[in-house]
């Protein structure tokens, strides 16, 4: 490890040795300060939470929407639960009623088919108008009688009524016909309604979890024990159906049978269908909730258009931050739940709940095309910005490299060719009086040395006579630290002297000064500056 | 010109600093020299029994000073060529015809830039 740092040292080291292109260097400065730009733009906007933006704005729509799905689906079973509950009051009362008229108990109906008419036909009107009010397909009551007794099957066999809309569709649900699926076939006759293709004469109690329990009960009010029951399959029909199970109290307590309504698993998909949306398409769920697991099959699923739900599955519930995760073991869905009590003695273990559920995959084609969005406007301003840094270090390098191959062409500075940069300008100057002088000095006189020294003569009008004074004690062959002993006058005056003789005589320095007045004396016009 | 600036120097030295004045002698400025500590201050307060040796190192050292200060000067006084006064560079103007101080070229009615401004 250490050898390898040695050998990375060296190697820098090595890099730093070697002459790089100021044009690469500046690019690399330029390049560098991008990418530390960029990476703290994309720190401080992961920081503002820009990158969880989408969970969040999934998180507050879906609460949105579970509010609204949870107000609906509550106010829709608190309708029916009362609808219910005073259909159960006027069941009780008919049935008394006929039950005093005849002077028998409920029990003497068993085996008698003209008593069992009878109280179906005071029945019938009552289910009938719940039917027609409720905001449901089915509505039923159960007497605890049965037609014959001898049967095996008597003892969950009860004799009752169920009516239901037969054809239910999305385009015309409020249009139904009402078809007669339990019940003594007499009425349906006298009512002039048709029976439903899987008609029985009787409700098999087996088929409802807790009618049974129910029906056996002593109760004071029907409000006292009520439930939902699961969804059940419908017996001999491929429809599946959640019943609203309230018992029918008499005014001794005693359960004359249960009445209430039903939706269908059918139904429950019409009134609730799917909800589209930016994130995918919203299912809406009515389940029971065991052991952090949703139970599909035994509550209903609304309209799963644009899912793979089949409404059978059991899903495993994986709590999140902004969302809960639903996973099927093959399919996996996101969403959120709250529980909502629809019967009045839910166990703790159970839970219903109203769910809001979206395909896992929907969310993931509409993040990732944001996450796309985000990586192409990332790259995009990325290569601007290097294209920038490209182009203005290429700007700011090109005047000083033309000025650098304009030196090698010896094409100097001084010919009226300017950079544009005053610092390359001053270096070319000063590279050409320097150039010049050691030409000079080398004994090599300009071509134009007549013209020069014809310039320099004449600019010696421009100096003041107290400028003059000081070039005398040059020309005397004086040093500049002599002058103010013979002067009489400070260091700084013949400085600032120094400074305007030089400017008017368009030499760059002393040397040059002497130089010029050395070659004017070799040339015996010395005499010409006085 | 040395010379006529050390004649000018007035001595403002303490037992421990050598440090040197000019004034000017148109606006009446005073110019200090740098302070130059004497080497044996120390030992010239502890060692009293040994005084006249320590008086000659320090008059010894106070002229090196008193040179120092005459060069330090030179770079900031001129003798105007009228009046023959001494004059610090805020007051000594750079004319065309000859360099004067402030006061004789107004009298001359010469306009000139003073050489520190």
């Amino acid at each position: 490890m250490l050898n390898k740092l040695r050998e990375f040292r060296a190697l820098n080291a090595f890099v730093k040795k070697q002459s790089v292109g100021m044009q690469r260097k500046l690019m690399f400065y330029w390049v560098s300060m991008i990418l530390v730009v960029f990476m703290a733009v994309i720190l401080l906007l992961s920081i503002a939470g820009a990158f969880s933006w989408d969970d969040e704005q999934l998180h507050e729509v879906m609460e949105l929407q579970l509010k609204n799905t949870q107000d609906n689906l509550e106010s829709h079973l608190d309708h029916l639960t009362a609808q219910s509950l005073n259909l159960s009051k006027e069941l009780s009362r008919e049935i008394e009623g006929v039950l005093v008229k005849e002077g028998i108990s409920m029990q003497e109906v068993n085996d008698d088919p003209k008593r069992l008419l009878k109280l179906q036909e005071v029945m019938y009107p009552l289910i009938n108008a719940t039917l027609q009010t409720a905001n449901c397909n089915g509505a039923y009551a159960i007497l605890d009688a049965t037609t014959n007794t001898g049967l095996e099957i008597a003892d969950h066999s009860r004799s009752g009524i169920h009516l239901r809309y037969s054809n239910l569709s999305a385009s015309s649900p409020v249009t139904p016909t009402v078809v007669y699926f339990r019940g003594i076939p007499d009425i349906a006759w006298q009512k002039d309604l048709e029976l439903h293709n899987r008609w029985n004469l009787e409700f098999d109690t087996d088929q409802i979890p807790g009618c049974r329990e129910l029906m056996n009960a002593t109760l004071s009010r029907p409000a006292e024990r009520y439930f939902w029951s699961h969804r059940i399959d419908l017996k001999d029909t491929w429809e599946s159906t959640m019943l609203l199970c309230v018992p029918i109290v008499g005014g001794n307590g005693t359960v004359y049978g249960v009445c209430g309504v039903e939706i269908s698993a059918l139904y429950f998909q019409f009134s609730y269908p799917t909800v589209e949306g930016q994130f995918g398409s919203a299912v809406t769920v009515l389940a029971p909730i065991q052991d952090n697991r949703l139970r599909l099959a035994d509550g209903l699923v609304g309209s799963a258009k644009g899912t793979y739900l089949s409404g059978k599955e059991t899903l495993t519930i994986h709590r999140g931050r902004y969302y809960n995760e639903y996973d099927t073991g093959t399919e996996r869905y996101i969403g959120l739940h709250q529980a909502m009590p629809i019967s009045n003695n839910e166990t703790e273990d159970t839970v219903w709940a109203v769910v809001v559920l979206i395909h896992q995959d929907s969310y993931d084609a509409y993040t990732a095309g944001i996450q796309k969005t985000w990586i192409v406007a990332a790259m995009g301003l990325l290569l601007i910005l290097l294209a920038l840094s490209f182009f203005l270090s290429q700007r700011f390098v090109r005047p000083i490299t033309e000025s650098l191959k304009r030196f090698q062409q010896e094409e100097m500075l001084e010919q009226g060719i300017s950079s544009g940069i005053s610092e390359v300008d001053e270096l070319a100057g000063f590279l050409n009086a320097r150039a010049r002088n050691q030409r000079l000095e080398q004994g090599e006189l300009p071509p134009n040395i007549a013209e020069l020294f014809d310039q320099f003569i004449e600019r010696k009008g421009l100096l003041t006579e107290a400028e003059r004074n000081i070039l005398r004690y040059y020309i005397d062959g004086h040093e500049i630290a002599e002058i103010p002993e013979l002067a009489f006058i400070s260091m700084s005056t013949v400085r600032k002297h120094n400074r305007n003789i030089y400017e008017k005589l368009g030499v760059a320095s002393r040397d040059e000064l002497m130089l010029y007045i050395d070659l004017l004396r070799r040339c015996g016009r010395l005499e010409e500056l006085f | 010109m040395i010379n006529l600036l050390s004649s000018y120097l007035e001595d403002c030295s303490t037992p421990q600093y050598f440090c040197f004045a000019i004034r000017c002698e148109v606006c009446g400025e005073f110019w200090y020299s740098s302070s130059v500590p004497f080497s044996k201050a120390a030992q010239a307060a502890d060692y009293s029994d040994k005084k006249e040796l320590y008086d000659a190192i320090y008059q010894r050292e106070k002229e090196r000073a008193k040179l120092a200060a005459g060069k330090e000067a030179r770079e900031r006084f001129s003798q105007c060529p009228i009046c023959r006064r001494l004059v610090c560079d805020s007051c000594f103007l750079i004319c065309d015809e000859m360099d004067l101080c402030k006061e004789c070229a107004d009298r001359l009615k010469e306009y000139g830039e003073p050489v520190v401004p």
